[in-house]
């Protein structure tokens, strides 16, 4: 589903952000990221999502080699991956419907059945009340599932969901991480970046941990590594 | 691409107007200010285009025979007619000549009578010709004929208006080009800025997977919408504003004026084309203004 192979990234201000780094994730893994701010975690997810390309190495994700994917074969791949911020970039004059009607408007699919999905996906994160809001009469964690069921709408085989709960209560966290917990149940492999040691001990997933640009572990949680990791303390790390 | 998806991108374009509406209420304003521009100078080049012409179509140039015979009179009178910078070809015989020598002469009836006995004066033809430019070829063109004396061509008559012509004419090229980018330019600063007020959105439609071509499409739909409304009230404007003016000109009782009056070009004559001209200037500055710049500014 998504494999590294001696991956390097050199921005060109000389920053190395990744160095050799490989790793490999199956079809329908859960799988948590963690690491320092400035560790690399940001660089993984540009180059897994073709928004950088790496220096050498190589990164397949979707049955897509990246580094050959042409621009214009672009857009064909970013279909087949659900995308999920930290910030939610939901469109502020739209309303939760045409949020997510958005998605699947890009790709030119018919009206009659974006009546028919939306609607659907809306009733699985819990919202179909909510359809006519505007975003800004949301909470965080009702925003962040409409941000959800944008990246569901088209049924992308992967999930990746860059700190999905950094602007969202503890309590509501869970239930997002919850609910990404569901989706991948239901076939959807899913990539998770984040910050928030407690919520990724109460789940039994794998952690790949990302430090000095470099996999520093990966495995089960273990809870044993080092206090420095949560640096920020669930806060932004957006560079 | 679909017809639904097409629907929403025209919907997507017609919106982005009415939410930057300031900006594209300006941006019309100034491509209108500038297509008003081009509109006069259209019709100023046109204006002078029929003035100079009719200038042109007076000139006379006339034709002194040699001692022919009336088959050679003929055969030249055919030559002439044949040729495609000459018209109104006219005989006049040595006797018309006569008369109307003494009509302008004060139509004195013994000078008249003692001249017929030995006619002075020879046969000619008087010709116009159609372009000044070509005077001088034509001219060369008759003077070689059999039978032909001499031309006397209003050279420097020639040379003034087909003057007038160019200057008219390069002006005219010159002003419309430089407005035309000007137009361009404004088309450009509206896109730069929808874009920029759009990247969020556009940066989310990257991500959900949008093709380049669909991210462009409401942008190109805006410059087009922009473009048929300026070219449209521009229209009506330079209509109105052109129609009062000819009216005051029509009204004047200046005689100089009035001597070109009957020259001047009614609205309704060259509407056609001034609306086709303002179409595809309009038309175009948007579609050429959003597909270049927004290429450049959104990267995408």
């Amino acid at each position: 589903m998504v494999e590294l192979q001696n991956v390097t990234k050199k921005y060109d201000n000389g920053t190395v952000a990744l160095r050799n780094v490989s790793l490999k994730i199956e079809k329908g893994e859960f799988v948590f990221i963690v690491g320092p701010s400035g560790a690399g975690k940001s660089t993984l997810l540009k180059l897994i999502t073709r928004e950088e390309i790496c220096n050498s190495g190589r990164v397949e994700v979707n049955g897509y080699n990246l580094s050959r994917l042409k621009r214009r074969q672009i857009p064909r791949f970013r279909r087949s991956l659900g995308m999920v911020f930290q910030d939610f970039r939901l469109i502020p004059n739209m309303n939760v419907y045409d949020n997510v009607a958005f998605a699947l408007r890009v790709t030119n699919v018919a009206d009659r059945d974006i009546r028919k999905r939306v609607p659907y996906i809306l009733g699985l994160v819990g919202l179909a009340s909510k359809a006519k809001a505007m975003p800004e009469q949301l909470s965080g964690g009702e925003q962040q599932r409409v941000a959800l069921a944008r990246s569901l709408v088209n049924n992308p085989p992967l999930l990746i969901a860059d700190e999905p709960t950094g602007n969202i209560d503890p309590q509501l966290s869970l239930e997002i991480v919850q609910l990404l917990m569901e989706i991948n149940r239901c076939g959807t492999t899913v990539l998770m970046v984040t910050h928030e040691h407690d919520l990724v001990s109460r789940f039994d997933k794998r952690v790949i941990t990302i430090d000095h640009g470099t996999v520093s572990n990966d495995g089960e949680y273990t809870g044993g590594y080092d206090e420095s990791i949560l640096v920020g303390g669930g806060f932004n790390e957006n560079e | 691409m679909k017809t639904s998806s097409f629907k929403y991108l025209f919907k997507e374009g017609m919106k982005s107007i009415w939410k930057n509406r300031v900006m594209s209420f300006a941006s019309i304003g100034v491509l209108v200010a500038c297509m008003l521009l081009i509109g006069i100078a259209i019709l100023f080049t046109m204006n002078i285009n029929s003035i100079v012409g009719y200038v042109e179509e007076q000139n006379e140039v006339v034709l002194i025979l040699e001692d022919v015979d009336d088959s050679r009179i003929s055969e030249i009178e055919t030559t002439l007619n044949n040729m495609d910078n000459v018209f109104d070809v006219r005989f006049i015989s040595k006797e018309e000549g006569l008369i109307d020598q003494s009509e302008w002469m004060g139509g004195d009836e013994e000078l008249l009578e003692w001249l017929e006995e030995d006619n002075p004066l020879p046969d000619t033809f008087r010709l116009r010709v159609r372009d000044l430019s070509l005077l001088e070829a034509t001219q060369n063109q008759l003077a070689a004929l059999e039978g032909v004396e001499q031309v006397q061509a209003p050279q420097d008559v020639a040379q003034a208006v087909t003057g007038i012509k160019s200057v008219v004419y390069v002006g005219g090229i010159v002003i419309v080009g430089v407005l035309f980018v000007v137009s361009l330019l404004i088309i450009a600063n509206t896109i730069k800025i929808t874009v920029f007020n759009r990247r969020k959105e556009i940066n989310i439609m990257k991500f959900v997977g949008a093709t380049d071509g669909f991210i462009r499409m409401p942008f190109l739909i805006e410059g087009i919408m922009i473009g048929l409304i300026s070219s449209l009230l521009s229209f009506g404007l330079l209509w109105a504003l052109y129609s009062l003016l000819a009216n005051k000109i029509m009204e004047s009782t200046d005689s100089w004026i009035s001597a070109i009056a009957p020259n001047i070009l009614s609205f309704g004559d060259v509407w056609a084309s001034i609306l086709v001209i303002f179409l595809i200037i309009g038309v175009g500055i948007g579609t050429l203004g959003s597909m270049v710049f927004v290429r450049k500014h959104l990267k995408v």
